[in-house]
């Protein structure tokens, strides 16, 4: 395995991570879930096969380094007694509060809570530098698989193994388009939109823009999903108003988030978007390497008191629609470890009103062997300058699910609860 | 429907000249999830099918999307 440096979105995941421990927390709950002995086994054969999960990550003169780990401890497994169907997400909320070590490693850990009926919830904590959504998904999918297969003593297939290599970082894997003398060329313009468009919306929404004034705080997380009609009803009638259910949800986050919020007035609305940039790189990274190769993009788009959930969801589409074809999810991956750099020496302004990651379909099955595979979630360690409000939103077994994540600064738990029930509201009667 | 049908509507849709069956929807032809929704939209009207949200994003290339459209025309027993 040949370490390498870390790539501008690992290296902003690990500024992000040093200044207010971010971590990315993943649940999977199980029906005739396996015995933790055989877990740990699959555990230990899916660290042998990512190399990502055998490394830490050690600050050099200028940047930062994925290292070896000699001898490579195993990856920490915690089993405990599963108290009740509350209690997966009572561990995932503890374990957002507490950051990984990245220069120890291994830069992802596990709580699993067993009950005598074989339910079990498996909590993950990892480093968001080797794990994005699509990845975290494919690592329970092996866990799972290996775990279904133990029962027959075998494990992947040889022709399953992976190298062990570490995949290059997203901006050494982007288009000609967008590397060399040609990228410089657009993220000048770039940067001056960027710049431009940050002191418009400064001016006009000072209140949202301030981080809260007394941390540290507390994240905190909250969890809800539409019923498979309705989740089919939302899809139907974003299909009828020409808009992605990305965006459906994006404009559904702003509306509650402001409404709720600043009921005042604020004429500008800032989102930030989570986009998966694993199928547009050269080759395509696909998700059974490890890594993180998302973009993070700020969509500002006007907000006033007649808005409806749709004209703010084509609002934000056509403002994405536009940016991607200026090329800017490439650009905006360049550029985190940089506007990272510059949002912790300022702290001054929050990155956004709210954020969504929206990955679509999960891509776990159902079942394994006899596993049933109830309820997935996703959750990102909240900090002061990120928004106020996040959420990550997937669909599996025909279900829209919604992980919501908050600081305890910025609301109390019966703020966020109003915050989601108007979400909820707008998404059930749109 | 054939495979012509569709490449020609990929080509409209995301204003290319020349579209290939094999060519990768987003890393070829660098399409939007708003394309896709686009694309669905004006699949379903055409053809009076119903795609669902899960196997869009499955969708690689636009020889995948033919199989899909066509898929969900054939007649369920």
């Amino acid at each position: 395995m040949h370490p390498r440096a870390l790539g501008s979105l690992e290296h902003a995941m690990t500024l992000t991570n040093r200044a207010f421990g971010l971590v990315a927390v993943g649940v999977l709950r199980l029906r005739q879930a396996p015995p933790p002995a055989v877990l740990q086994r699959a555990l230990q054969q899916v660290q042998a096969r990512h190399p990502l999960l055998q490394v830490r990550i050690v600050p050099t003169k200028k940047t930062y380094r994925f290292e070896r780990l000699s001898p490579l401890p195993t990856i920490p497994l915690k089993v405990l007694e599963r108290r009740d169907d509350h209690h997966a997400l009572a561990q995932a909320q503890q374990m957002l509060n507490e950051p990984l070590a990245p220069t120890e490693g291994p830069l992802m850990r596990c709580v699993y809570l067993v009950a005598p009926d074989q339910r079990a919830d498996l909590i993950c904590a990892f480093h968001h530098a080797i794990m994005d959504a699509p990845s975290a998904a494919h690592c329970y999918h092996e866990l799972l698989t290996l775990c279904a297969r133990s029962a027959a003593e075998h494990g992947l297939a040889e022709d399953d193994a992976l190298p062990q290599t570490i995949q290059p970082a997203a901006e050494a894997l982007l288009p000609p388009a967008f590397t060399g003398f040609a990228q410089v060329r657009r993220l000048v313009p770039f940067l001056f939109r960027e710049m431009r468009t940050d002191r418009h919306y400064r001016r006009r929404t000072t209140a949202a823009q301030r981080p809260s004034l007394h941390p540290p705080s507390t994240s905190h997380i909250l969890s809800e999903s539409l019923s498979a009609s309705q989740t089919q009803a939302l899809v139907r009638q974003s299909r009828q108003e020409s808009v992605t259910l990305h965006s459906t949800l994006a404009a559904a986050m702003l509306s509650a988030v402001v409404r709720q919020r600043y009921p005042a007035d604020l004429p500008l609305a800032r989102m930030l978007i989570f986009s998966n940039l694993r199928p547009y790189l050269k080759p395509p990274v696909a998700p059974e390497y490890l890594g993180c190769y998302i973009a993070m993009q700020r969509l500002t788009i006007p907000f006033a008191p007649t808005s409806t959930l749709w004209t703010l969801a084509r609002s934000l589409q056509e403002s994405l629609h536009a940016a991607n074809k200026r090329g800017e999810k490439y650009l905006s991956a360049v550029m985190s470890k940089h506007i990272m750099q510059q949002a912790l020496r300022t702290q001054n302004d929050r990155m956004a009103t709210a954020a969504l990651s929206y990955v679509g379909p999960v891509k776990l099955q159902p079942t394994y062997g006899s596993i049933e595979v109830t309820d997935v979630h996703g959750f990102i360690t909240p900090n002061r300058l990120s928004p106020e409000w996040s959420a990550f939103g997937h669909l599996f077994r025909g279900q829209l699910h919604l992980d919501f994540m908050y600081m305890r600064n910025d609301m109390d738990a019966a703020a966020a609860q109003s915050l989601v029930h108007a979400l909820l509201e707008l998404l059930r009667n749109p | 429907m054939t495979l012509n049908d569709i490449l020609d509507m990929v080509a409209l849709q995301l204003g290319q000249t020349k579209v290939q069956p094999d060519d990768h929807l987003y890393g070829d032809l660098g399409a939007e999830s708003m394309d896709l929704v686009h694309l669905a939209i004006a699949l379903e009207d055409r053809y009076q099918i119903t795609l669902p949200e899960e196997d869009l994003a499955d969708l690689r290339t636009v020889r995948d999307l033919y199989a899909l459209a066509d898929r969900h025309r054939e007649p369920t027993s």
